[in-house]
């Protein structure tokens, strides 16, 4: 059964359709009043007027009409009491003291290591490099094997390596570098022209961000697990001077302009020559501190050129291409820029440190 | 490893070297400087060394990088006037694992002197003097020159001596007094009665110098580095000489550190060599390495002459043999580390110094590639979390058995053989163990409320190995609110985590109630992106036309609930009807004992305006409906 609006007399009608207008442009109590007074006031209002008519109108067609009443009177009074229920909530907060504590909306945080990684990532985006990602459960040959560790190499022992029991090839990555291997064999796989992948693309250059275990105890310079950056380019004619070139232009984008680069002899297995890379300490600035361990340099991270022995192990010509690598801990440089000096808070999750650790901005 | 600055002057000859040198070529040859202190009137370098150079297990050997870098020359070993003759005593090599042995029989005099200088030497390496000279003097030349060398007491041997494998199960009791079981795969020194010393590791008990002894008989030798190490590992015995043996010693040094010691010993104890002779051979001089200039240049980044490069291997000790475009070198014999002409290329730039090398940025032709989508999801996810005032953990992998839950998948799969510990003995099947105890810790800090999430694999097993599922794992929990007079205290419930699904998207979520007022869900993040989802929107036309509002107070039983109501609301309106939701819940006073009152708000918005008798309309046939579901308008 709809409403019977033609029953309306047509002044009621008009109002009602300008009603929910006038209702909107109330802009105090006492407009509000005065749409009361016209609409559902006890004398003269259009709701006494509907409740005269009703007794007038013939029998047919009383019930119609008591019903539209019904439903005008409930419209007119929700939405009055509604308006003015925002005028007055209004009017309150426009008087509301300011000296009090005010609301703030809530704050969360990306953990800092993700946010120094994603930081790593978009510096090194610039140069055009993408991201390989790579599982941390991982095999002897991808761990150990393709990056030329000698098969009786103390890391491999099971003092330094966790490792599946039901698995034995199975391990927990104990560093990023097996990306390497696994992005280097994929590459020189061949299309059906005979043409490798590395090939048709001219070369290649990933950073591979991620999870690395190792069996230590977790104290304040140890865990056993922690996040590492690896880096690869892989081209033509590549030597220490590119890398030399990225890693101070990496450094500087990272720790600031004016960031001093050091690069000394260092010895990695799946590079050769390998580099220790340092950065003048940023907290004496070279003068020698407890941190720098008075030498006035910090040792960053670890890079060289790519071995060959990597490159022929995922059957790649190592005298066609050549390329660097390059690893760096995040915890250790999150350490260095936070001053940090205890690793285990990156991993207890004590929002007092999310906290204090939230992005500055 | 400890180097006093006097002895490191003393093996470079001609040259004062000051510390401020030593300091700054070291670390650029390779060799960074861990502590620096004064002691006994020396300067002590703590010096960090690289796994690959066993050369530098001695103060020569650090001696001769420095002095390649100066451009000088070491000075000679000190000489000896022992000459070798015939076997004294029977040895016999019988494993392949030791190639070479030089011995002596040294008649040890009365004399008790040791030197003071050998005395503060061995206190400034960390050792002690252990008042015999035999002793003292194999430890001096162990720490200066590199080579590990024994003395037996001659007079406690018990016959004819051979280097054996050990015989499986057979005792061994150690200068330190300490006996240990071998195996087949250790390698000793052995009388007629038994093991006198475990090869290359450490010597024996009965066999030891004493005070008594006025015989010796002088071991240096040549021991397989791999079967050192093995043992040294197996027994947890890591020792000054199973640190250099397991490495790799100088084959050039054994017969010159044998006469040397032998000599050193019967000066100090006004004693003679009676006897020197060696059994088994030394190993053939490497072949020659192939180093093209090109090579050299190319790794370089600029061309480095033949001669220079030459020089600066010759200064290392190699033999270089020039030609046109290429050097042919042979590596000395105390450099084990040099096999390729990469290794040659490092050792060039070390002497050239590093910080010569150019600084460029590579021009690469290659274009870049895109950022994997489980990569940029996990960011994208984590970022949006963190702004809707959720935080970030980072917990570890494992879990203990006791986090398992009944539906992980068989955890043997995930099992590790050498855990740190039962709790940390499996790849973990959920995040939620780990981050509801992050959860509780921060409770038991006083933290009113808790918001925590992680993005991390979880793992299943599988016939072939674990397999990983990167998985958003949140906890939502304790007391929100109430901390200013605008924000009401509030109690975190299911609901609030629903809410949470509804803004972030998400489809149905499990929600777990993980005690202690925590609630959280763990749901698989896709592997691949479901759809192409283009980064703006297609463009949908929405209504410009006013959108108009009706709020209807009803009053309903308690324990009525809100979803059916709504069903059966939303069927009798029509899709112009764009939202409709309970904005409050009150119960109290001006409502009925055992009732409710409910303000339900409909929001009306079509492609034209919409007239106020139609809203009405639309607001009476939910109205109409009422009676039936025995709720009355307020």
């Amino acid at each position: 059964m709809s409403l019977r609006f033609d029953l309306l007399p047509p002044t009621i009608a008009e109002a009602h359709q300008h009603f929910e207008a006038w209702v909107s442009a109330a802009q105090d109590v006492n407009d509000i009043n005065r749409l009361k007074g016209v609409f559902i006031g006890r004398k003269a209002s259009h709701l006494t007027l509907l409740t005269d008519l009703l007794k007038q109108t013939p029998k047919e067609s009383k019930a119609d009409l008591g019903a539209l009443i019904n439903h005008l009177k409930m419209t007119w009074e929700t939405a009055l009491s509604l308006r003015l229920e925002q005028l007055v909530s209004a009017s309150a907060s426009s008087s509301v003291d300011l000296t009090l504590t005010p609301p703030v909306l809530p704050q969360g945080a990306v953990h800092p290591i993700q946010r120094l990684e994603v930081h790593i990532v978009s510096v090194f985006r610039t140069l055009g490099y993408h991201v390989e990602e790579g599982p941390e459960v991982e095999t002897e040959e991808h761990n150990f094997d393709g990056l030329n560790i000698a098969p009786n190499h103390p890391a491999r022992r099971s003092s330094d390596t966790f490792y599946f029991e039901a698995h034995p090839h199975l391990l927990l990555r104990t560093h990023t570098s097996p990306v390497q291997v696994r992005v280097l064999k994929r590459l020189s796989q061949k299309n059906s022209q005979g043409v490798s992948l590395l090939e048709s693309l001219g070369g290649i250059r990933f950073l591979s961000p991620g999870r690395v275990y190792r069996k230590d105890e977790i104290d304040p310079t140890h865990s056993p697990m922690f996040h590492q950056v690896e880096g690869m380019l892989i081209g033509k004619n590549i030597g220490l001077q590119h890398l030399k070139g990225t890693l101070s232009y990496a450094m500087k984008a990272l720790l600031g302009a004016d960031t001093e680069v050091r690069f000394r002899p260092g010895y990695f297995p799946f590079v050769e020559p390998g580099c220790e890379v340092d950065v003048k300490c940023p907290l004496c600035k070279g003068q020698g501190c407890r941190v720098c361990k008075s030498s006035g340099w910090i040792e960053i991270l670890g890079a060289g050129l790519v071995h060959p022995h990597v490159l022929s192990h995922a059957g790649i010509d190592s005298t066609a291409w050549s390329g660097f690598a390059f690893g760096m801990g995040i915890e250790r440089i999150a350490m260095i820029i936070s001053e940090c000096p205890d690793l285990r808070l990156f991993f207890e999750n004590d929002l007092r440190f999310l906290q204090s650790m939230r992005e500055v901005r | 490893m400890r180097v006093p600055l006097s002895i490191l002057q003393k093996e470079i000859s001609g040259r004062i070297l000051s510390l401020d040198q030593v300091q700054q070529y070291l670390p650029m040859l390779g060799f960074p400087i861990e502590h620096i202190e004064s002691l006994s009137g020396d300067t002590l370098l703590e010096i960090e060394i690289t796994a690959n150079r066993s050369d530098v297990l001695s103060i020569r050997g650090i001696a001769r990088d420095l002095a390649a870098k100066l451009g000088t020359t070491l000075g000679p070993l000190p000489g000896s006037s022992v000459t070798e003759g015939a076997s004294a005593l029977s040895i016999r090599l019988e494993s392949p694992l030791c190639s070479f042995y030089a011995a002596s029989i040294v008649d040890l005099g009365s004399s008790p002197y040791i030197p003071y200088d050998t005395t503060k030497f061995l206190e400034l390496m960390g050792s002690s003097s252990k008042a015999l000279a035999s002793v003292d003097a194999s430890n001096e030349l162990l720490y200066r020159f590199g080579q590990p060398t024994h003395a037996f007491d001659l007079d406690t041997l018990q016959g004819s001596i051979t280097v054996r494998l050990a015989k499986s199960g057979e005792v061994f009791v150690g200068l330190d007094g300490i006996s240990r079981t071998l195996t087949a795969q250790d390698l000793v020194i052995a009388d007629e009665a038994g093991p006198i010393a475990l090869a290359g590791v450490l010597g024996g008990e009965r066999t030891k110098v004493t005070a008594q002894t006025r015989r010796i008989l002088v071991e240096s030798a040549l021991f397989d580095a791999v079967s050192v190490r093995t043992t040294a590992h197996r027994l947890n015995l890591h020792t000054e000489a199973s640190n250099r043996f397991g490495r790799g010693v100088d084959p050039s040094q054994v017969v010159p550190i044998r006469n040397l010691l032998s000599q050193t010993i019967a000066q100090w104890t006004e004693g003679k060599v009676i006897a020197a002779w060696n059994v088994g051979l030394l190993p053939l001089v490497a072949s020659p390495i192939h180093l093209s200039l090109s090579l050299l240049e190319r790794m370089a980044g600029r061309p480095i002459s033949g001669p220079d490069a030459m020089a600066h291997l010759e200064r290392l000790g190699a033999r270089v043999l020039m030609d046109e475009h290429a050097l042919n070198v042979i590596p000395p014999s105390w450099r084990h580390d040099l096999t390729q002409a990469e290794d040659l290329v490092e050792e060039v730039l070390r002497l050239e110094g590093y910080d010569r090398i150019d600084s460029v940025l590579p021009s690469v032709q290659a274009d870049p590639l895109p950022m994997p989508f489980e990569f940029t999801q996990r960011i994208q996810w984590s970022e949006r979390l963190a702004h809707l005032g959720f935080f970030q953990t980072l917990t570890f992998g494992f879990q203990g058995p006791s986090d398992e839950t009944a539906s992980a998948s068989d955890p043997s799969g995930r099992r590790l053989s050498n855990p740190l510990g039962e709790e940390y003995s499996l790849m973990r099947s959920s995040l939620l163990p780990a981050l509801k105890k992050a959860a509780l810790q921060n409770l038991r800090n006083g933290q009113a409320e808790v918001r925590l999430f992680e993005i991390a694999p979880v793992y299943q097993s599988y016939p072939e190995g674990p397999h990983s599922v990167l998985t958003l794992a949140l906890i939502w929990g304790g007391r929100a609110g109430g901390e200013d007079v605008l924000t009401p205290a509030q109690t975190i419930t299911p609901l609030h985590l629903m809410g949470l699904a509804q803004t972030l998207q998400l489809p149905t979520i499990h929600i777990v109630d993980l005690g202690e007022g925590l609630l959280g869900f763990e749901l698989p993040l896709p592997s691949k992106p479901s759809a192409v989802a283009p980064l703006i929107p297609h463009f949908v036309p929405y209504s410009r036309h006013p959108m108009v509002q009706r709020d209807l107070s009803l009053l309903v039983s308690q324990g009525q609930t809100y979803g059916p109501i709504e069903s059966a609301f939303k069927k009798v309106l029509p899709g112009v009807c764009k939202s409709l939701r309970c904005v409050e819940v009150y119960r109290g006073k001006g409502v009925p004992e055992g009732q409710e009152a409910w303000l339900l708000r409909f929001q009306f918005q079509a492609d034209r305006s919409l007239t106020t008798e139609e809203v009405d309309e639309w607001m009476k046939t939910v109205v109409d409906l009422l009676p039936s579901m025995q709720i009355t308008l307020r």
